[in-house]
């Protein structure tokens, strides 16, 4: 199965993407967390490049992205959903789609949404939550930067940042931890030494605090439209309590949860699973 | 879809990271692998190959997630590379296996089928060099003058591979489609050669493969010899390793089942489709 690792320019900005399966097969969005990139999905987009057109991103600060200089460029989630736009509509990527988010991407996924409701046709769920009370108290220091930014709140953040704090993303709560590849850590800490990287992951911690205000929103947009979805959720994420999975039931009662021992990346340990997951479900559709 | 596992061992005091694969009990692979690369460049050939085979994939010592301790705490050799590897297997317990080798694993492999030839069942070389003929002068003579004499001017030119760009290099030339090699590749290898001294270490190597090619002809009997299986799966446009390196294997292993596919030095980039299958097949028929 080829994937093609492909890199274009939105408003000045190099944004790279992996593309794989038929171009007139379903259409279905990757969308990474942090500290991640599309690099998260290196097996899931094989495993599923039979049945669907895949598209997965690197935001600007991510991956293989560019990162350009915080003073130009907002580090704002409403600027990395344009840019997300920007490159989808230049490649055609766009109309009826499902929607895969995990973490960050379910912040760009639910904005994308906003800008376009004709594009969601159905969505996984994964790790990525929209409810403020489905917060773990990993998110402490951010709450500090939202409500008071300074030299003090920001430091705290800075070990997110570093190698051991973004091992310890991929690793807490994985009962195997064999089964996760450093390559996940390697390549995120890597990317986090370019010249301006860290500097735009503050911005975005500091930003979160605008998908927080907008939850409500979302969660009334999905009583309004109920869109058909997938929750696969590992339930000992580090930013997320373990309830958090059933709490977009709520709003979505007809949703389907699948939940797994797992952590905040399950699919680096329950691939198979979730695959199975997506193919049942999407059968359904 | 098989499980990869990543794991540690110490070996000889130092810490070697391998990923391993596929039933315990199956008949053993080891991949070893190139320059500047590590166990990474097989995270989809383990994948292929685990649903029948028990593979294994260290990364040599000064690679990957393995130890890589300076030039003044390690002498560098292919000689001290290939003890870690065939203590790892030892602790392992694995003891008849087949191999695959590419770039810097091909002298790592030769090395252990010559010291013990009953343990190898098979040989697969994918740009792993075992002939005069497979060098491509224009990449090498940079090598050997470097060998030759270690001036400042030989040194900043064999510097030259530890660059992003010729990280990059290795992986694009010669692949007609270069949107289908990730950017993975080289962004992992760039990081883990940019370590504070891990250039000396590269050197180190790079003064030391001048060892390998007086080890040919007693490869070349090895494989006359034993008459072990050869599979040679090779990028024709390798501009390291040129496709006469996979031809000349027929001249000592009339057997030989030799692949020129269009690809590169990393093949398995492009290609692991391929690749994967024809060392499926090629294993299947023997075991």
């Amino acid at each position: 199965m080829n994937i093609a690792y492909r890199t274009t320019t939105v408003d000045g900005v190099p944004v790279f993407y992996r593309e794989a399966g038929p171009a007139d097969a379903p259409k279905l969005l990757l969308l990474h967390g942090y500290p991640a990139s599309s690099h998260q999905y290196r097996n899931l987009i094989p495993a599923l490049a039979d049945r669907f057109h895949l598209v997965a991103p690197d935001y600007p600060g991510f991956g293989n992205s560019g990162v350009p200089d915080p003073s130009t460029f907002d580090y704002t989630f409403a600027h990395l959903t344009e840019v997300v736009e920007g490159l989808l509509e230049q490649i055609g990527f766009t109309g009826p789609m499902g929607i895969y988010q995990e973490g960050y991407g379910g912040a760009i996924g639910c904005r994308l949404v906003d800008r376009h409701p004709d594009w969601l046709r159905w969505q996984v769920i994964q790790n990525a939550n929209a409810y403020e009370d489905g917060l773990s108290d990993a998110w402490a220091p951010l709450r500090a930067v939202w409500r008071d930014r300074n030299p003090e709140t920001e430091a705290a953040l800075v070990p997110y940042t570093e190698e051991a704090g973004v091992k310890l993303i991929y690793t807490h709560g994985h009962r195997d931890v064999e089964a996760l590849s450093p390559d996940n850590w390697n390549m995120d800490s890597w990317f986090l030494t370019r010249p301006n990287a860290r500097q735009a992951q503050l911005d975005l911690f500091a930003d979160f605090g605008t998908n927080v205000a907008l939850f409500p929103d979302w969660q009334r947009g999905w009583r309004e439209r109920r869109p058909p979805t997938l929750i696969v959720w590992g339930r000992n994420d580090i930013f997320f309590v373990p309830t958090a999975g059933e709490m977009y039931l709520r709003d979505l009662p007809d949703a389907e949860l699948v939940q797994f021992d797992s952590g905040h990346f399950a699919v680096e340990d329950s691939l198979d699973e979730i695959v199975e997951a997506i193919e049942r479900f999407h059968d359904k559709l | 879809m098989v499980s990869c596992h990543h794991r540690y061992a110490t070996v000889h005091g130092r810490q070697m990271f391998y990923r391993e694969a596929g039933p315990p009990d199956a008949p053993a692979v080891v991949l070893l692998h190139g320059f500047p690369a590590s166990s990474f460049m097989f995270r989809d050939l383990i994948l292929a190959l685990g649903d029948r085979y028990h593979v294994v994939a260290p990364d040599h010592i000064g690679f990957g997630f393995s130890d890589a301790p300076g030039v003044d705490e390690f002498r560098y050799t292919f000689d001290a590379l290939t003890d870690h590897t065939a203590q790892l297997l030892t602790q392992l317990g694995i003891d008849r296996y087949a191999i695959y080798v590419h770039d810097y694993g091909a002298p790592i492999g030769w090395r252990l089928a010559l010291r013990d030839p009953s343990a190898i069942t098979a040989i697969v070389t994918q740009n792993g060099n075992g002939y005069d003929a497979g060098f491509v002068p224009d990449f090498w003579k940079t090598v050997w003058a470097y060998q030759q004499e270690q001036t400042p001017e030989t040194e900043a030119g064999i510097r030259q591979a530890l660059t992003q760009d010729m990280i990059k290099w290795q992986y694009l030339t010669g692949v007609p489609d270069p949107s289908l090699v990730s950017p993975d590749t080289w962004t992992h290898d760039y990081r883990l050669v940019s370590r504070p001294g891990n250039d000396e270490v590269q050197l180190a190597l790079f003064r030391d493969y001048a060892t390998n090619a007086p080890l040919y002809p007693a490869l070349h009997d090895y494989l006359r010899d034993t008459q072990v299986p050869v599979l040679a799966t090779w990028g024709r446009n390798d501009p390291i390793f040129g496709p006469d390196g996979a031809r000349a294997f027929a001249d000592d292993a009339p057997d030989a089942e030799i692949h020129l596919l269009d690809g590169g030095h990393f093949l398995l980039e492009s290609d692991v489709d391929e690749v994967g299958s024809l060392v499926h097949d090629f294993l299947d028929r023997r075991s």
